[in-house]
């Protein structure tokens, strides 16, 4: 009887625990700068009563982490960060399709990306592969050109990332074989080496370091540089003449995320021209996707950068990189 | 007689209980933390979930009965212990079966049409289930007379080996199979061999000069130096601390451990800001020799020099606990016997600090293999095993074989460096055996040595001073980095912001987050972990008071768990074998 009793009064208890379970929370995974995620973040929680449990890691690790956790998501929209990983995200159904109502405002870049992935992705800014350099430490003759990062004179004095471990490098390397040709490219690429002191890990360490005097020249994309700028440094953000690449920073909501209602709230706001707006705000300087959002004044203007026709499909595509990467490793990274 | 039913009737009191739990699991908690998509049962329990038509709980809820009426019968019986295992089975089976996705395999999929809706993660009930059947596994073990009948003890061997095989040789399973598994599900012995003999990893080329050597070469290079660095220096502060009379004891102590509780990036870029191209020492040494400043931080020496700032403290603690254990009579003696002091050090104290500073090696030498944080901000191109393991999952070409592969040879090295610190302690009795009381003059440290000792203490107290003071100095101008000393609180409002309005206490700081988790987390592991690792050390240690053999036999994996956990990470003085006295 005593045991009736216990049972009934827990099953009682247990069944208001369901209910407390559903909280009205977003699990947020941001790849762009930390400034930038932390006012998103803020500015949600203000605006819709959300509460947003942000993490900010690379679109690599963040990629891998969405992978890993495959099983039982935990997050529930992944903002920002290059496009490719999303596209390989979206390519392996870890992200989910959805169809917005925002879509309809967005440039024309941006749709392409959400088409590309079956709308499982879609683009958010832009931003221009270039340079920058230390102004303080390059006073004459500034470089303006891909080909004026061969001279001697920046010997031991250019950063970039290696593109094994960072989408920026990646671009560039995409990038260099689209304008040249791949035997071209790897050319170019195997003489910057004399002038490279350091492959860095992360994409925009190298305009940090040049910030800091660590280094003279940065190949970043051009919206980091401008950022180090505002902030105070001696930096320049130059668009080589012969032309570059971009990236399209991307957002996708993740397949099967414990709070989908919300993510879906989310994804339509991130796509306003108000919160596109707060990009600047955060000193991030990218082009924002929706057609009635604000450009920063700040921002290098993709109409006056010579831009290449990118192919994203190919270039982002699994083979694509690896034969890239490969070929880099056995002609640059073996060198070192 | 008595003593024989009240012990019957007290397993059947605990039968019952583990029972109770299994009923609260299955017919009352949710299974599920979260219900997948489109379930829609009466009740989120596994009874209501099977009911649903989620056939496959019903193995699991109809144990329930069944276990209570053959319980009743024998529960020492195999069918008992055979339901439970088999219950547990299909508990595992089923999630691994069935994942967020449906079923790959046809016929369940088939026989469940439900099943297709997914399954996401385990809640409550799942596991109050999985703790229940393990503690009735248990209980069926205790009474065919596993651990001597002892249900007590044999609870503490099912529980710790399910934690073991959960936490640890699970993920190593994992690890292995994505080292030998092909993208594809084949077997993929070829392309493991040939990641694992990759020429990137074992070349020896610095040797000879020219390119960089390989990652597993460069790992154990930084691993030997820092190791011996370390363990040096930490000599000398432990000597300086336990042999010498010097007054600030204290404050040297303290200030020497104060890194173990710095993360490492912090003092990397505190190094940078003083030895990077543009940093203060580098500056003024490049004005001093009128030389072009360079970047010759970045890279083995960068790194060096953060791993043995942190790992000092911890060949500190080790030494210190081995000098103070040294019993003060034996050196009192050679002394009082007319050797010199410099002759007593060498032949007394010496031998006795040996095991000791192996010990400190060797663990300096695993934290070191360890390290990610120094090699990722000061390594420039000097690549090590961890931030290759890092680049391989989260770089921009996605390998987990690579990954797997260079984290099953970190594991190696680890575990071959931990044997030979046991083999090398165990062989050996380092125990001073007076039979009387530790009274004695400790001997002071010979001239000479205390001034090594001093030489090289001084300028590492100044290292550390000078990393802190940048630490300090950083959090309050605007940018440390580029010599931007404005004075500013800017840091600390982004970390730390909140306000107050309609809807309450509202935190916005970017570091509130981090910090509510990392007191969390240590609050729910702390007391854990203290309590595996002592149930662990009395499992493999202690003997039954009354016939002293060994009380229950452990497998030996969680014997080697049993001495890792047994040991807090931050003092390890217990490795000291001058230590044991027993």
């Amino acid at each position: 009887m005593m045991k009736r009793i216990l049972l009934s009064a827990t099953i009682a208890g247990t069944l208001a625990l369901p209910a407390a379970a559903q909280n009205n929370e977003l699990v947020l995974y941001c790849s762009v700068q930390e400034e930038w995620c932390r006012l998103m973040a803020e500015t949600f929680q203000r605006e819709t009563g959300i509460n947003v449990l942000m993490t900010r890691r690379s679109s690599g690790e963040t990629y891998a982490q969405i992978k890993a956790e495959e099983g039982q998501p935990r997050g529930d929209v992944w903002w920002g960060g290059t496009g490719d990983p999303h596209l390989q995200a979206a390519q392996e159904g870890l992200t989910a399709e959805y169809h917005s109502p925002m879509l309809a405002e967005l440039q024309p870049w941006a749709l392409r990306q959400a088409e590309a992935s079956g709308h499982r992705t879609v683009g958010i800014y832009a931003g221009a592969l270039g340079f920058g350099y230390n102004s303080t430490m390059v006073t004459e003759n500034p470089p303006a050109c891909w080909a004026d990062l061969l001279d001697a004179r920046f010997d031991d004095d250019i950063q970039v990332a290696n593109p094994n471990s960072s989408g920026t490098a990646y671009t560039l390397l995409a990038t260099l074989v689209q304008i040249m040709g791949e035997d071209e490219a790897f050319a170019f690429l195997g003489q910057l080496d004399e002038n490279v002191s350091q492959y860095t890990q992360s994409g925009a360490a190298p305009i940090r370091n040049a910030a800091t005097g660590e280094t003279a020249v940065g190949i970043v994309f051009m919206h980091d540089a401008v950022a180090q700028a505002v902030q105070g440094a001696p930096i320049v953000a130059v668009a080589p003449c012969e032309g570059t690449g971009y990236e399209i920073g991307s957002m996708s909501l993740v397949e099967g995320g414990p709070n989908a209602e919300n993510a879906r709230v989310f994804y339509d706001w991130a796509l306003t021209p108000a919160a596109q707006a707060l990009g600047a705000q955060a000193n991030s300087f990218q082009v924002p996707s929706n057609v009635g959002s604000p450009v920063p004044e700040q921002s290098p203007s993709l109409d006056q950068i010579t831009l290449i026709d990118y192919d994203f499909a190919t270039y982002g595509s699994s083979e694509t990189r690896q034969r890239l990467l490969a070929r880099w490793d056995a002609e640059i990274g073996a060198r070192r | 007689m008595t003593s024989e039913t009240e012990r019957s009737s007290r397993a059947a009191r605990e039968r019952m209980a583990w029972l109770a739990l299994l009923a609260l699991a299955v017919l009352a908690l949710p299974w599920y933390q979260v219900l997948p998509v489109g379930a829609r049962p009466v009740f989120p329990s596994a009874l209501g979930l099977a009911a649903e038509g989620r056939g496959w709980f019903w193995p699991l809820v109809l144990a329930l009965p069944a276990l209570a009426f053959v319980g009743r019968r024998d529960a020492a019986g195999s069918l008992f212990l055979g339901i439970a295992g088999g219950a547990l089975a299909l508990l595992v089976a089923q999630g691994f079966a069935i994942g967020l996705r449906g079923s790959s395999i046809d016929w369940l999929a088939t026989l469940f049409p439900l099943s297709a809706q997914g399954q996401t993660g385990i809640g409550w009930g799942g596991f109050a289930a999985g703790v229940a059947f393990l503690g009735l596994i248990a209980h069926a073990l205790a009474l065919r007379g596993f651990c001597r009948g002892d249900r007590f003890a044999a609870s503490a061997v099912v529980f710790i080996v399910a934690l073991l095989t959960l936490f640890v040789f699970f993920p190593i399973l994992k690890l292995a199979m994505a080292a030998f598994v092909g993208p594809d599900g084949q077997l993929a012995l070829g392309s493991f061999l040939g990641r694992l003999f990759a020429p990137d990893l074992w070349r020896l080329d610095c040797l000879t000069g020219g390119r960089r050597c390989g990652v597993v070469i460069n790992s154990l290079v930084l691993g030997v130096l820092s190791a011996t660095i370390a363990t040096a220096l930490g000599l000398a502060l432990a000597l300086i601390v336990g042999r010498t009379r010097f007054q600030f004891k204290q404050t040297l102590r303290a200030l020497s451990i104060l890194p173990i509780i710095t993360p490492p990036f912090v003092v990397g870029v505190a190094i940078i800001v003083l030895f990077g191209r543009t940093g203060l020492f580098t500056v003024w040494g490049a004005e001093l020799f009128d030389m072009r400043p360079t970047r010759w931080v970045y890279g083995l020496t960068g790194i060096l020099m953060a791993q043995v700032l942190a790992f000092t403290p911890i060949t500190f603690l080790v030494l210190l606990g081995t000098v103070e254990a040294i019993n003060p009579t034996l050196e009192e003696a050679s002394q009082t016997l007319g050797a010199s002091p410099v002759k007593t050090f060498f032949r007394i104290t010496w031998p006795l600090l040996r095991p000791g500073v192996a010990a400190a090696f060797l663990l300096a030498f695993i934290e070191s293999l360890a390290d990610f944080g120094n090699p990722i901000v000061l390594g420039g191109g000097y690549e090590v095993l961890s931030t290759k393991i890092f680049f391989a999952v989260v770089g921009a070409r996605y390998d987990l074989g690579n990954a797997a592969t260079l984290a099953m040879i970190l594991l190696t090295l680890t575990l071959v460096a931990f044997w030979l610190q046991t083999r090398w302690l165990g062989r050996r009795s380092y125990v001073t055996v007076t039979g009387k009381s530790d009274a004695g003059l400790a001997a002071t440290l010979p001239h000479g040595l205390q001034g090594v000792a001093w030489s090289v203490v001084v300028p590492f107290v100044l290292f550390t001073l000078a990393v802190y003071g940048v630490v300090l100095i950083g959090g309050f101008v605007h940018d440390i980095g580029r010599w931007d000393m404005t004075p500013t609180i800017v840091h600390l409002r982004t970390a730390f912001a909140f306000e107050i309005n309609a809807e309450g206490l509202q935190l916005y700081g970017s570091a509130w987050n981090s910090m509510q988790t990392t007191l969390w987390v240590s609050a729910i592991a702390a007391p854990l972990t203290t309590l595996v690792g002592i149930l662990t050390a009395w499992l493999s240690r202690a003997r039954t008071p009354l016939n002293s053999a060994p009380c229950c036999p452990l497998p030996s994996p969680a014997r080697w768990w049993a001495s890792v956990t047994s040991q807090p990470s931050t003092c390890r003085r217990s490795t000291s074998p001058a230590r044991r006295r027993s």
